[in-house]
């Protein structure tokens, strides 16, 4: 589908198979593909920004401390913000949503999508 | 008059983050097909698009002494206002910005960012306030696009104006909104059949806003009274009789429109899911419970009343609420001649946005409760953050296809005598 140096980390190729949209992601050596369809309202989920996830930590006063992750990062589905992580697809708020996953095979220098 | 051309419809336009997948939906559901009425939707309306219809005071109160200072404080704005450094500085259109500011202290737009950290894209729609949506935009997104997604009507709201109620002064609110209604009417009514708006009433002065719906209410394209619901003044009040008796002589549904506010009580919350998930259904059911419990439906047989942009979940809760609550307290409201809850099923009832339970068949359970079948309407809410596509209804398993109709579009066409 692509050649293996088009690919900038967390920035997304996308690839048409018949009426199928696909995006490719690659991130610290690895390659995820998604349908860019939202489960939610069937938005185009993979064309807005990857985005950290945002996680907290409890103090030791009770208080909380908040702050977005440079180790893991989120597809913000450009509609209505739904967050999906990279590298599963699953939604960050309510795991029993995510995208529909596609593997990635790397042969040589071409990057190959399983559909 | 200025024209307005429309933009050459094009159904894919390959915008990032746009409609397409909307488009797709439409083609894929047939949804043209159908007569859907979107009945909340929203444009960007800064001063400057409907100032000319505003009374010379509102234009022209302003000292030159002061010219200078508030320029200064407003530079960066300015600028974009009116659209070059180098220009005179016009005090009537720094006036206007000054207003523009004044109404956004009762907006929450200032007080919480609605695109979550950038995460909302909506890259079809201007989202600024202050440049707003020129006419041609407009036409655009709610003739053209909505058409593209299956939308036959779409009945507009403004946006900055939703909080208008709130403002101290009510010679304010009489004046933006008689001129916004104008500039809707002179500007887009009876030119686009597809467009249609409310006439926006000034609920704070009842006698105002009934010269409003005498002056207006017969207009093309004026499909009913809209009041914003968040304010201090509440609908069961003796005072509003005279909105009343204006909108049932045009006969003309009054809308309660719901918004958020950065006033108390919501401004003791830090975050913006509590905000958001409160204030809109909270609105609405003040204005409800008011409208109910002061026998409103039976002093004013046959005006209808529509509750716009709070969801539907929060219905059957204070339709058993005030039912449980009557029954103890009957004498309280001895104008009722039935139980609140056979009040709220003849009220009528936006979609949007519609709330996704954990627990979907808990839908089918609160649609039953109020006769969603005849009493709720399709709202898209559209370019606001938390739209809702045609398919939220469309896509519902426990709906016939009867039932999808009605909702869609059918509901509205009665209600609001859509042709």
């Amino acid at each position: 589908m692509s050649s293996l140096d088009a690919f900038v980390d967390l920035k997304p190729i996308f690839v048409h198979v018949g009426s199928l949209k696909i995006a490719v992601y690659k991130f610290r050596g690895r390659f995820y593909a998604y349908l860019d369809r939202c489960p939610h309202q069937g938005g185009p989920s993979c064309e807005g920004i990857v985005i950290g996830h945002v996680e907290s930590e409890i103090l030791s006063d009770g208080s909380v401390k908040k702050f977005m992750s440079t180790e893991k990062y989120n597809i913000a589905c450009p509609w209505h913000g739904y967050e999906y992580d990279l590298t599963t697809g699953i939604s960050r708020a309510n795991p029993r949503e995510m995208l529909k996953s596609y593997e990635v095979v790397v042969e040589g220098s071409e990057v190959l999508v399983e559909v | 008059m200025a024209t307005t051309t429309l933009r050459q419809p094009t159904k894919y336009r390959n915008i990032p983050g746009g409609l397409d997948r909307a488009v797709e939906q439409a083609d894929a559901k047939r949804l043209r097909d159908l007569f859907i009425v979107d009945i909340d939707c929203h444009i960007y309306e800064p001063f400057s698009s409907f100032a000319k219809y505003l009374p010379e005071r509102w234009r022209k109160e302003y000292s030159d002494a002061k010219i200078l200072d508030e320029a200064e404080r407003y530079r960066e704005e300015y600028n974009i206002f009116n659209g070059s450094v180098a220009d005179t500085i016009d005090p009537a259109k720094l006036k206007l910005l000054k207003l523009f500011y004044e109404t956004k202290e009762f907006s929450p737009t200032r007080a919480y960012d609605f695109t979550l950290g950038g995460r909302i894209r909506r890259s079809e729609v201007r989202l600024n306030h202050l440049s707003g949506m020129r006419p041609e935009e407009i036409v655009d997104t709610f003739v053209n696009r909505m058409r593209d997604i299956g939308i036959k009507r779409s009945v507009i709201f403004p946006n900055i104006l939703l909080s208008v109620g709130n403002h101290p002064d009510h010679n304010y609110e009489v004046a933006v909104s008689n001129a916004f209604t104008d500039y809707m009417i002179d500007e887009f009514l009876g030119k686009y059949p597809e467009l249609l708006t409310c006439a926006l009433v000034p609920a704070n002065s009842p006698d105002k806003a009934a010269e409003l719906i005498d002056r207006v209410g017969s207009e093309k394209g004026i499909v009913g009274a809209m009041i914003t619901a968040h304010r201090s003044s509440l609908a069961g009040e003796d005072s509003w009789a005279p909105v009343y008796e204006a909108a049932r002589k045009k006969n003309l549904p009054i809308c309660f429109h719901a918004s958020e506010s950065n006033l108390p009580p919501f401004d003791r919350f830090g975050n913006i899911i509590p905000f958001h998930s409160l204030a809109f259904p909270i609105n609405l059911i003040f204005q409800l419970t008011s409208l109910v419990t002061t026998g409103m439906p039976e002093r004013y047989p046959g005006l209808k009343f529509v509750f716009i942009e709070g969801g539907v979940t929060w219905i059957p809760w204070i339709m058993n609420r005030l039912d449980t609550v009557y029954q103890m307290m009957r004498s309280e409201a001895p104008v009722l001649k039935k139980m609140p809850s056979e009040y709220i099923k003849e009220f009528y009832f936006s979609s949007q946005p519609l709330e996704r339970p954990l627990k979907r068949s808990s839908l089918e359970y609160v649609f039953n409760s109020f006769n969603a079948e005849t009493q709720l309407m399709y709202a898209s809410d559209y370019p606001h953050h938390d739209f809702d596509l045609p398919s939220v209804i469309y896509d519902l398993p426990f709906l016939s296809s009867e039932a999808k109709k009605n909702i869609l579009g059918e509901n509205a066409r009665k209600l609001f005598r859509i042709n």
